[in-house]
């Protein structure tokens, strides 16, 4: 077994696929590339991906991170070059490296993810509006949010994983950067964030106007950050 | 392109939508001389599953003067959101509104689809009666099984194509960029495309009725057309184009990988199934080929499986060294060969087991009646001692759970054939115990669906029985199938009912249709969304007797609404099979036997191609 990571761009048409999806979608890519997965044992094999964070449907990606074993030995350039012509629309690879394969585990290792969201508002804002959300956000001392999962609705407070936010405004466009608590910790949606944003800002939108780009991947140490690949 | 972004935030699912899959194809818009949509009138998910999208999608876009992109039904959330914000339904590669397309074409799979083929053409912005149709608008054209009984739909489509599509697609396309040029309006190329063998253009056509409905005949209006419309047949399957670079979906589709197909056409023969007639004659393609295409479909997908698709695959003719063959290449890249359907008997099983050496699922068989007199009715050739036989094979060899398909309401059913059904999942079970199957894991699934009359076929002047018979029927296996290893599970009576009506209806019904896609109905196949009391209404207001069409016995002497479409096999023929059927007596599959003169190969001037053992020579 020979192990690799894998960074790619998950964006286009290919933003709007499930993370299921995504994994058929790659283990079919290696299967045209000639490239020997290494498979799970069992009754229903499948291959050995693990994936840093899966995304939200919707969610822009632009730097991905996954791990995967090769049967044999291969040259990372020599990967990433043969995954390049085989993908679909919207999945690139922007690099691949040969790792130790006693390597953490990389989805254990995520702490942290930092997102844009961009959108447009009903009506044009001023800098100062947005920096009084970016205060009352920061301020508050617990967000409330409803999540809708398998065992009904839940509520949920936020607060504690919001670990960064910034914000800008140019008339209508609102652009927001923030660094939230990710991975097996418990996962902070970007588009729970923008809502309370807008709400504890009393800006006029939805966070359905949003386009949410996911920007970095973090471990955390002892209260430090360092970002992974 | 339309931004549909803020659409795809809102709905589940939205792979269905965004286009660009993996050998997909986008083409410069500007430098077609023709653009096509190709329309599937069922959710994406089930769409990509269809290999006649794949077979044309492929054809016609090797062309450098024409595209051909894809559009699906789309599901009532995204239906709702299109509406609400009055986004037209468009293409999936370029997301362009459907109706800036030249040719809008749609396949007919299934009568329940019909309300989601008229959905799609008022979501789209397409005028939905042929007749008022612009000039600026897309021909709408249609094929498929259900274009073998277009009268339902010929209110709708500007003209439909009877048969195979591989051939007549690109004479069909010749003759628009003809008419383009020569300046022809829509009726201008209608007639030349009238003159296509295989192409039925509905408006150039009269139907006259008798006051109680019934159809006096069929009469073409226009000069210089065809009485009846022939269907098409690609004569040498193996020369035929095939896609090897199939679109790989998104989503997880109803058959989720690489399909090549083996052969076309099967002559089995029973009495119930227009797949049967309509494919008529048998032609396979070359041991080589296959072999080939298989390999070169699971190198330009990725797909894990390759199935081996035809109506019977296990009927072909080197079956052996073809499953042999392809495992053998594809295992090593851990490709998986599967067979979609199984014919009882032990060499079935045999086989079954060489493609299935790790995974186990559930082996599928249709005994389809449970006595064997039912199954002489039904010509199904199978004998309960082939069935128990390839089961114990089945369960020693590692199987624990089994599927039975069956059907209920057959002609000359009686409650003995319903308790053979009983009798038969029982003697299944026996079989699993005898086998060693481990206690708690053995599983028999019996399914059953309602006989339902269709075009072209044996039974085609049968009556359907009643919804409260059906449902009678139901109520009875439900007491009898109590044994919790057994899984019993059926069709709704009021979907084949609505099925019946549509699979032997006649144009009077398009009022119908109409109707029922203004009341709502969509999706009218899946059963969460299937509204029979809508239904109920809608036929109300055409003031039509759905039971006229469903559950009557239509007479010899009268002409059939569909009596203008011809499938080469001849109504002596049908009426001969109708009449042994009542006798209990079997007739044989012409490629074991001698010919049965159904009537095909004189009739189209073609033969079936089979690759191995005798060739035998059609009357």
């Amino acid at each position: 077994m020979f192990r690799y990571r894998i960074a790619f761009r998950k964006e286009g048409p290919a933003r709007w696929i499930g993370h299921l999806d995504l994994m058929r979608a790659l283990e079919r890519a290696f299967r045209r590339a000639e490239l020997p997965l290494c498979y799970s044992e069992g009754f229903n094999p499948r291959p050995r991906f693990v994936f840093a964070l899966p995304l939200p449907v919707g969610t822009v990606g632009l730097r991905e991170l996954a791990d995967f074993y090769l049967r044999v030995p291969a040259n990372p350039e020599g990967v990433k070059a043969r995954l390049a012509t085989v993908l679909p629309e919207g999945l690139s690879i922007l690099a691949v490296k040969r790792i130790p394969r006693d390597a953490p585990n990389l989805m254990a290792a995520v702490g942290m993810a930092s997102y844009r969201a961009e959108g447009e508002l009903t009506h044009a804002v001023t800098a100062g509006q947005v920096a009084e959300a970016v205060d009352a956000v920061l301020a508050a001392k617990e967000i409330k949010c409803t999540r809708n999962g398998k065992g009904g609705a839940k509520e949920k407070d936020i607060r504690p994983g919001i670990f960064g936010l910034q914000a800008s405004v140019t008339e209508k466009i609102l652009t927001i950067n923030m660094r939230v608590r990710a991975g097996q910790q418990g996962n902070i949606r970007p588009a729970e964030v923008v809502d309370a944003f807008l709400r504890l800002g009393g800006l006029p939108g939805s966070p359905r106007n949003f386009v949410y780009y996911h920007t970095g991947l973090f471990m955390v140490t002892d209260g430090r950050a360092a970002s992974l690949g | 392109m339309l931004q549909i972004e803020h659409l795809l935030q809102q709905v589940q699912k939205p792979g269905r939508y965004t286009g660009g899959e993996y050998n997909s194809v986008r083409k410069n818009w500007d430098e077609a001389a023709v653009k096509v949509a190709f329309a599937f009138p069922d959710v994406y998910e089930i769409g990509m599953s269809h290999l006649g999208l794949q077979i044309l999608y492929h054809t016609v876009n090797e062309r450098r003067d024409v595209l051909m992109e894809r559009v699906f039904a789309p599901w009532p959330d995204m239906e709702a959101l299109l509406r609400k914000e009055g986004v037209p339904l468009f293409s999936l590669e370029s997301r362009r509104p459907v109706k800036e397309f030249d040719i809008l074409a749609f396949t007919l799979q299934y009568e329940l689809t019909y309300t989601n083929v008229l959905n799609m053409m008022e979501l789209a912005g397409v005028t939905l009666l042929a007749a008022e149709r612009g000039e600026g608008e897309p021909v709408v054209i249609a094929g498929g099984p259900c274009a073998f009984n277009p009268e339902p739909l010929a209110a709708f489509f500007d003209l439909f194509v009877v048969g195979e599509g591989e051939e007549v697609v690109h004479e069909l396309l010749e003759a628009f960029i003809r008419a383009k040029r020569e300046g022809k309006d829509r009726e201008g190329f209608l007639r030349d495309a009238a003159g296509i063998a295989g192409v039925y253009v509905p408006g150039f056509y009269a139907v006259d009725y008798f006051s109680d409905g019934r159809v006096i005949g069929i009469r073409p209006v226009v000069p210089g057309i065809p009485e009846r419309i022939t269907k098409r047949v690609v004569s040498n399957l193996d020369a035929a184009p095939f896609p090897v670079r199939p679109i790989v979906p998104w989503l997880e589709a109803v058959h989720d990988r690489g399909m090549v197909e083996v052969f076309r056409g099967c002559t089995r023969g029973c009495r119930f199934c227009q797949a049967g007639i309509i494919y008529r004659p048998v032609r396979e393609k070359s041991l080589e080929r296959l072999l080939l295409q298989g390999r070169e479909l699971a190198r330009n997908t990725g797909f894990d499986e390759i199935s081996l698709c035809s109506l019977s695959s296990v009927d072909y003719s080197q079956l052996q060294p073809l499953v042999d063959r392809l495992t053998g290449a594809l295992k090593p890249e851990r490709v998986s060969v599967s067979l979609p359907s199984l014919r009882i008997d032990t060499f079935a099983v045999e086989i079954a087991q060489r493609l299935q050496e790790v995974r186990k699922g559930t082996l599928t068989f249709a005994p389809e009646a449970g006595t064997q007199r039912l199954r002489n009715v039904i010509n199904k050739d199978v004998t309960e001692e082939d069935l128990l036989k390839s089961m114990e094979g089945a369960f020693t060899s590692g199987w624990l759970r089994v599927k039975l398909y069956f059907m209920i309401g057959l002609p000359t059913e009686t409650e003995e054939d319903l308790d053979g059904i009983a009798r038969l999942a029982a003697a299944v079970l026996k079989a699993g115990e005898r086998c060693g199957v481990p206690k708690g894991r053995l599983r028999v699934t019996v399914s059953t669906a309602c006989f339902v009359p269709k075009a072209h076929t044996p039974f085609q002047w049968e009556p359907q029985i009643t919804r409260a018979g059906l449902r009678e029927r139901i109520g009875y296996l439900r007491r009898k199938l109590s044994d919790r290893r057994i899984h019993f599970d059926w069709h709704d009576p009021e979907m084949s009912f609505i099925e019946a009506v549509f699979a032997r209806g006649d144009r009077r019904l398009g009022a119908a249709l109409l109707s029922a896609q203004r009341l709502g109905c969509r999706f009218d196949g899946w059963r969460e969304h299937f509204d029979f009391a809508r239904w109920q209404r809608a036929l109300e207001e055409s003031g039509l007797k759905p039971e006229e069409y469903a559950c009557r016995r239509y007479r010899y002497d009268e002409v059939l609404p569909w009596d203008h479409i011809d499938t080469g096999v001849s109504r002596e023929f049908l009426i001969q099979e109708h009449a042994r059927a009542f006798l209990g007596e079997v007739t044989p599959d012409c490629r074991r036997e001698e010919c049965i003169a159904c009537g095909v190969c004189p009739a189209l001037g073609v033969v079936p191609e089979i690759m191995q053992g005798e060739m035998r020579v059609p009357l």
